[in-house]
Formats: structure tokens, sequence, C-alpha cells
């Protein structure tokens, strides 16, 4: 590869990051924010997605409709999303666009929060939340995060529900965004096709009179799971979705490349141990397990959808096969198996600007500090049989926390 | 400045016919590490024996079980060693074959691919697995009302076989034996109007010959004559009853197919109404009144044929209003469009055409469906000049010769819409 890494941090605090690469065809540029649904109260429940829509309603300088067309202008369909934990704001264009959709990024970044724009976006977003419930698929991940994190903020819903986001005022957001939308809180990253010096320029120009502060982030406690057995009867659905959950490293420990190995040879959706016992014999339409990071804590999820007849067996299967990893670990040749995947797709991954972003921005949001690609694949490429068992023995899968979702009336909880 | 002039895109581009007709693409990306590449088989699910809906799926998920003197396990191990992430899909049309992976694994990666197309195992004991997968497949997508709408929008939209789901169905799927899937593809898995498309960091040369080493050998068939036929003039209509948060709405009507003259003004007006943050169904329906989250339209085009799909989900007071306005604006673009609208559809689509240069998956892709549609491959700048051609009158003129009628429309949700 052949990128290199710039840093800047301007007068009010704002991280500025690039990564160059004078071969690719587009540049991609975003704003990183260090907050999420678990920086919300309840009665804010909701507030830091609603506030991403509220952005693209413009700021003083520009409305809603004026946005849009400018945005449009600038080539690729700028987006957003918003998590647990960040919300981004990013957009990737042709380089000669670059200087234009930082200027336009950074403007939105100061939202006016009209009222009138607020009340309409409430429509919006109580639409997005009704197509969301139609999707069980989906729901269950939020039934089983409430129920694992309990009062955890992480087991907020990132949507937030029909009747907090019907409640929510627009003072509510603005307070929210005086909080949280402060410099220390945020990184401004870009990758791809663009010069450096010129960038942090601009952006210095352009967002060098924001204010300054460092948000705290209230719970960052490890959580250890509490075992719980939570089945959700829905008539509506025709498939039993189930998840079983288990506390794994945060994003801060060395053990997270262990992590993401050892989910990737126990449920990979192709090849790996839950595909073999569970999908090729056709049990379940779909059977994995993946290991999602956070500040402070990590979760694995198992998430498995088969017929509601087949549910029970299949849930037995799963707590078989984790019972099985916990005692004896994973072999050397899944984890060499699984290590060739993973940095396949790493690389392959890595050929757009827009993922060399998405890298950039959330490594920085969660370390403070730049990671290469190189330096990712030699994090890969040193875990060894030694570290595994060191993860299993540091993250232990006990008390694992279950939830289904679907017709099947009658599923019992699997004794751990 | 010309932006034009200096973001020229050299391409390098290799093409050839084997002598048993099986067609090569290939295009050398330099700044990419990986290589993907796709096979277009011509025996898609319209080719399915009558009676027997879904052989082509079946086939095309058995065919992963063995291939050669590797089983099932083995031979996904092999796949794996490489880090090769494959996928293997019957379409209406074709068996879709693609892969991807570091551009050093290429050769490694097409000889499993090689034995895969040609020597498959399709043992008989894997074929039950593969069956119950594939009726839970089909189930999965009552719990998605969103695809399962635009499902229903496609058989009501195209005559039938070409709007079916190439899945099958719960009661075709039981008939289908092992020797039927083995039938089907002694007989249609055949180099002859086959296509295989390779993109990446890779040697033309040297890939021409290891296609010639790996397939030179396959032997030819006669492929199926698959000729799609327009949709009906009766425009279909179909409701599913269910108690959803919100109605899912479908719709359809023609458009033209690919290799058409009037392609480009079809892009340029589905990229008006549903281009950008600012295009006229956004805007007017989600922006101006925040009736929906989610609302689009896409052209769908085929090779003898098209289609304009469309889509927006909405709660079920708002439904009728949403499907109205909808209307509406499809209708409306044959009044005209803006210059400003114009020029942001051609930044949209030139934007997203160069960049496909940093994948070499989107860039095989787009390979393979041109030779497939075409014949031929059209460069970036034959592509940059039909978007330069978009205009006022190329889009509004294209708008009124094919408007939105008949229209087909299929709703899933708590109520039925008025559709006069």
């Amino acid at each position: 590869m052949t990128a290199a890494f710039h840093q800047l941090e301007a007068d009010n605090g704002l991280q500025i990051i690039g990564e160059t690469n004078p071969a690719a065809h587009s540049v991609a540029v975003g704003f990183f924010v260090r907050t999420g649904s678990r920086d919300e109260t309840v009665p804010e429940a909701g507030v830091s997605h609603f506030l991403e829509h509220m952005v693209f309603k413009g700021s003083k300088k520009r409305k809603a409709e004026q946005l849009n067309q400018e945005l449009d202008l600038i080539g690729s369909s700028p987006n957003a999303y918003t998590s647990e934990e960040t919300t981004v704001f990013y957009a990737s264009c042709l380089p000669r666009h670059m200087g234009r959709a930082l200027e336009v990024l950074s403007d939105i970044m100061r939202p006016a929060l009209r009222a009138e724009d607020f009340t309409l976006e409430k429509k919006v977003i109580l639409e997005e939340i009704g197509m969301y419930e139609d999707q069980p698929g989906d729901m269950v991940f939020d039934h089983a995060r409430k129920l694992f994190f309990g009062e955890h903020p992480l087991g907020n819903s990132v949507l937030g529900s029909t009747d907090s986001i019907s409640a929510l005022t627009r003072d509510q957001m603005a307070d929210y965004f005086q909080r949280r939308y402060q410099t220390g809180n945020m990184v401004l990253a870009c990758a791809g096709n663009f010069d450096f010096v010129e960038f942090a320029k601009l952006a210095q120009k352009f967002c060098g009179k924001w204010p300054a502060g460092s948000p705290r982030r209230a719970d960052i406690r490890q959580t250890a799971g509490n075992g719980e057995f939570n089945l959700r009867v829905d008539g509506r659905t025709t498939l039993q979705h189930l998840i079983v959950m288990n506390a794994g490293p945060p994003a801060a420990s060395p053990l997270r490349h262990a992590a993401d190995l050892v989910a990737m040879a126990i449920g990979d959706d192709s090849g790996s141990r839950m595909y073999w016992e569970m999908v090729d014999p056709g049990h379940a339409d779909s059977a994995t397990l993946s290991y999602r990071e956070h500040e402070g804590t990590g979760v694995y999820y198992a998430a498995v959808e088969c017929e509601p007849g087949k549910a029970q067996k299949n849930l037995d299967r799963v707590h078989k096969i984790i019972a099985k990893l916990q005692a004896d670990g994973v072999t050397q040749e899944e984890l060499d198996v699984a290590r060739t995947k993973l940095l396949s797709r790493m690389v392959r991954g890595s050929e757009s600007p827009m993922s060399r972003l998405m890298s950039l921005g959330n490594h920085w949001i969660y370390q403070r500090k730049h990671i290469s690609l190189e330096d990712e694949i030699r994090s890969y490429k040193k875990v060894n049989m030694h570290q595994v068992r060191q993860l299993l023995d540091r993250y232990p899968f006990k008390r694992m926390t279950v939830q289904a979702l679907g017709p099947g009336k009658k599923l019992k909880p699997v004794e751990q | 400045m010309d932006n034009r002039k200096s973001e020229t895109v050299k391409q390098k581009i290799h093409q050839a016919v084997l002598t048993n007709g099986l067609r090569l693409v290939a295009e050398r990306l330099d700044h990419v590490h990986t290589a993907s590449f796709q096979f277009l088989i011509p025996a898609g699910s319209m080719a399915d024996p009558s009676g027997k809906r879904g052989v082509a799926s079946i086939l095309s998920d058995l065919m992963t079980r063995g291939a050669g003197k590797l089983d099932n396990r083995v031979f996904n191990a092999a796949m794996d060693r490489l880090g090769l992430d494959f996928s293997t899909s019957a379409g209406v049309l074709n068996l879709r074959l693609a892969g991807s992976c570091l551009a050093e694994n290429l050769e490694k990666a097409l000889e499993l691919f090689a034995e895969m197309i040609l020597r498959p195992t399709l043992p008989e004991k894997e074929l039950a697995p593969v069956l119950d997968l594939a009726a839970q497949d089909i189930r999965s997508t009552e719990d998605s009302p969103r695809k399962k709408v635009m499902l229903e929008v496609r058989k009501q939209h195209f005559p039938s076989p070409l709007g079916l789901d190439p899945r099958g169905d719960a009661e075709s799927l039981p008939k289908i034996d092992i020797d039927t899937v083995r039938g089907f593809h002694a007989k249609r898995v055949q180099p002859r109007d086959s296509i295989v498309s390779i993109a990446g960091r890779i040697n033309l040369e040297q890939v021409q010959g290891l296609v010639e080493r790996l397939f030179g050998e396959w032997e030819p068939g006669t492929p199926p004559v698959l000729k799609e036929k327009a949709a009906a003039k009766k425009p279909g209509r179909g409701h599913l009853q269910k108690e959803t948060e919100q109605v899912h709405i479908g719709l359809a009507y023609p458009a033209v197919p690919v290799a058409h003259p009037d392609y480009f003004a079809a892009l340029g007006m589905v990229q008006v109404l549903s281009g950008g943050m600012s295009s006229r169904l956004f805007s007017e329906i989600r922006e101006k009144r925040g009736l929906c989250y989610s609302i689009w339209t896409t052209l769908s085009p085929l090779k003898h044929t098209g289609a304009i799909l469309g889509y927006a989900g909405t709660t079920a007071a708002r439904a009728q209003e949403t499907f109205d306005l909808f209307l509406q604006e499809l209708a409306r673009v044959a009044d005209g469009v803006e210059e400003d609208e114009v020029k942001r559809v051609q930044i949209g689509l030139e934007t997203s055409l160069l960049m496909q240069e940093d994948s070499s998956g989107a860039r095989s892709s787009s390979l393979a469906s041109d030779v497939y549609n075409l014949g031929r491959v059209r460069s970036i700048e034959e592509l940059r000049d039909g978007i330069a051609s978009i205009s006022r009158k190329t889009i509004a003129d294209y708008a009124r010769r094919n408007p939105p009628s008949p229209i087909t429309v299929a709703t899933i949700g708590p109520s039925r819409l008025k559709i006069s």
C-alpha cells in the first residue's frame, strides 16, 4: 500500500487526520463524533440518530433544499450513520470536489435545528421505526441487547421508541448537541487522493471556531452478562430468530484480534463450525457468530434463523458448539484458515478510500491513534493458540443471554 | 480547467472467444491488490425443466458441495485457504458464479472454479439439506416485507417465467430429484454464450492462457433460447394482507433495455426521480412531507426489455397519500426537468462510474453484464459520453414516450390502496 498518514490538532482541539493515496480515483471525508445511544438519558432515547437526520436539514446558512442540491453537485450521495457509540457523517467524491465536500459537511455540523424541520423529520423517524419493526431479523438484536445489557446504556436502542421520539422536544436535542458535539469529542478524517496540507488548511478555516471541550462518557463498565432467557412470541413472524450473547474484550484490548479470529473460526457464514454443524446439514437458514467491540466492553453474538420447529435443537447445538470452544479452544488449522479469510477480506475491503476512511476514523475514535492496514495485518498475524486460550480464560463463555423472537411458543432455556 | 481531461481513465482491456464459445473479458487495474471474476452461464431459472421450478437455483447451491476429487468439506476448505470469497446463484436468465481474492491467488481460485463448473460431484446425499435450506430461504423472505413486495411486483409485472422467483417455491422444490439436477448440469452448463470476466491486478496475457488451460476442454452444447417477453399490456395488481406496521408498496412499469438508444435518457429520468438527496421523490415525499423513510425507483434493464421498479414503505394512514404522490411524480417528469437537475444527475452518474475503478469486484461485474447485454464492453469514456448526452430534452422526450402506464402495483400490509 502506498498510503501515508498525516495528523494535526487544530487550535480548538479538533483532531484532523488523513491517509493519502495518490493512486486512488476518489477521496472520502468524514466527521466522526464519539456519541450515540449509550450517551443518551432515558427521556432523550433516540436523540443521537434523530439529530443525525437533523444535520441534513441544514445550517443557518443553508436550508435543506439548497443543501441537498449542493450535496448532489458534489457527486456521490453523502451519508451518515448512528450506532450505540458513534455518529458519523461522510461523503466520497472525485478529487476535484474535495474542498467543496469539506465546506458543506463542516457547515452542516453546526445544524440550525429549525422547529418546522424538527416536526417534519420526526414523522420520517417514526416511519423508520415502523420499517424496522417489520424486520424481525433486525428487531431481535434490539431486544437481545436490552436483555443482555440491562441498565447499562449500551442496551439503549439507536432508533429510540415511538413513545420516546414522539415526546422528544427540539430543546432537548439542542441541549444534547451542545453537550456532545464539542471538538474534543470529534475527529475529522480524510482518505484517498488529496493533499493533506491543503485539506488541513481548509479544515481549520471551516471548523476553527467550533467550541472546544471534551465531554465524558458516563458509563464504560465491562459487562459480564446475566444468563437471562427471553422468548417473545410473535405470530406475524415466519421463522424463529435466536440471539445468544456473551461478553468479550473491549475495543482497547489487545485480545480483540483473537476474538475476531475465534468468531470467524466458529461462526463465519461459510466453512466454520456453526456452518458445518447447522447450516450445511440444513438445520438452520443461517447460523453465525460475530464479535463487536465497544468502548469499555465487547460482545459476541451468535445469531440463528431457522424453522420454528427446529429452534430448540438449534439452540442446543449453539450451546454445545460454544461449550466445546470454551473447553478446547480452536485448532491451529482453524485459526490459520480464519486468519487467511479475515486478512483477505481486509485487504480487499481496503481498496476504496471510503473503507479506509471508516477504518481510520473509527480507530481514532476508539483508540486515539492511527492504525495502518499493515499494523492491523501484523496484529492478526501474531495471534497464536496461547492468545486464544488467554482470551477464553479472560472472557469466558458463561452465563450466556438468550433472546428468541418468532412464532414458536415452546422454546426452553438450555442449562449452562 | 477541463476536469474530464484531468481524470481520463486509460483502460487496459482484453477480450477473446475460446474455440468452444466461452467469451473472456479481462481488465487490468494497476492500483488494486485483488482480482475478482464472474461467470455468466445461460442456465438461469427460465431454463428450469417444466414443473420443476428452482432446479437452476438448487444446482447453484449443490455445485459448491464437492467437485473433482474433492468432497464437500475438502473443496470448501480449499476455497477458504485461498481467502477466496465466492457466491453462486441462479438469476432468471443466467447462473452467476463469482469470486474475489488477493491477486496472487487468482490461478488457484480459477482452478477450483473450473472443477466446480466442469466436474461438480452433485452428491445425492447433499440434495436433501440443499432443498431444505432453499425452502427456509424462501420462507425467510416472509420476515422481510420490503423484499417480499418487490418479488411480488416482479411476478405481477413480467410474464411467467420471467417474473418468477428463480428460487422456485414450496410446491416445486420437493419435485426435484438428483437426476434432474445432474441432467440440468450436463445439458445447460456449457460454454457457448457463456461469459467469464476478470478484473484486478492481473497480467492480461497470462489470464488468457490460464482460461484456455482450464476451460479450453469444456464441451460446448446448445444454449437455451431464453427470450424475454415484454410485460403484458394489462397492469398487474397484487395485495398480501398482513398486520405489518407499514404498508409496503412496490410498483413496476416498462422501460428500455441497455442496448436501446434511449437507455441514457431512461437512466437520466430515473436519476431525476431518485438519484440523490435532491431528487424528486426524496424531496417531495420525504423531505417536504415526511411521509416515509424509504422511497426509491431504479432502472432494471434486461437484454431485450426493461422495467422501472419502485418502492415506498409508509404507515397505513399515510399510504394512500404517499402512493398518489408517487404516481404524480412519476408522471410529472414528462412536463420537463430543470437544467440544474440534469447537471446534478450527470455529476452523480459520472462519480459512481469513476469510483468503480477503485474496486475489482465492481469492474468484473460491469464487464460481464456489458458483454452479456451488448456483446461488447463499453469503455469508461464511452459511458461518460452517454452520461454527457443526457439533457432536459432527452429526459422529457423519453418520459412522454414512456409514461408510467400500464403500471403494476403490489402491496403488503394491513390495508389496500385505491388504484384508479
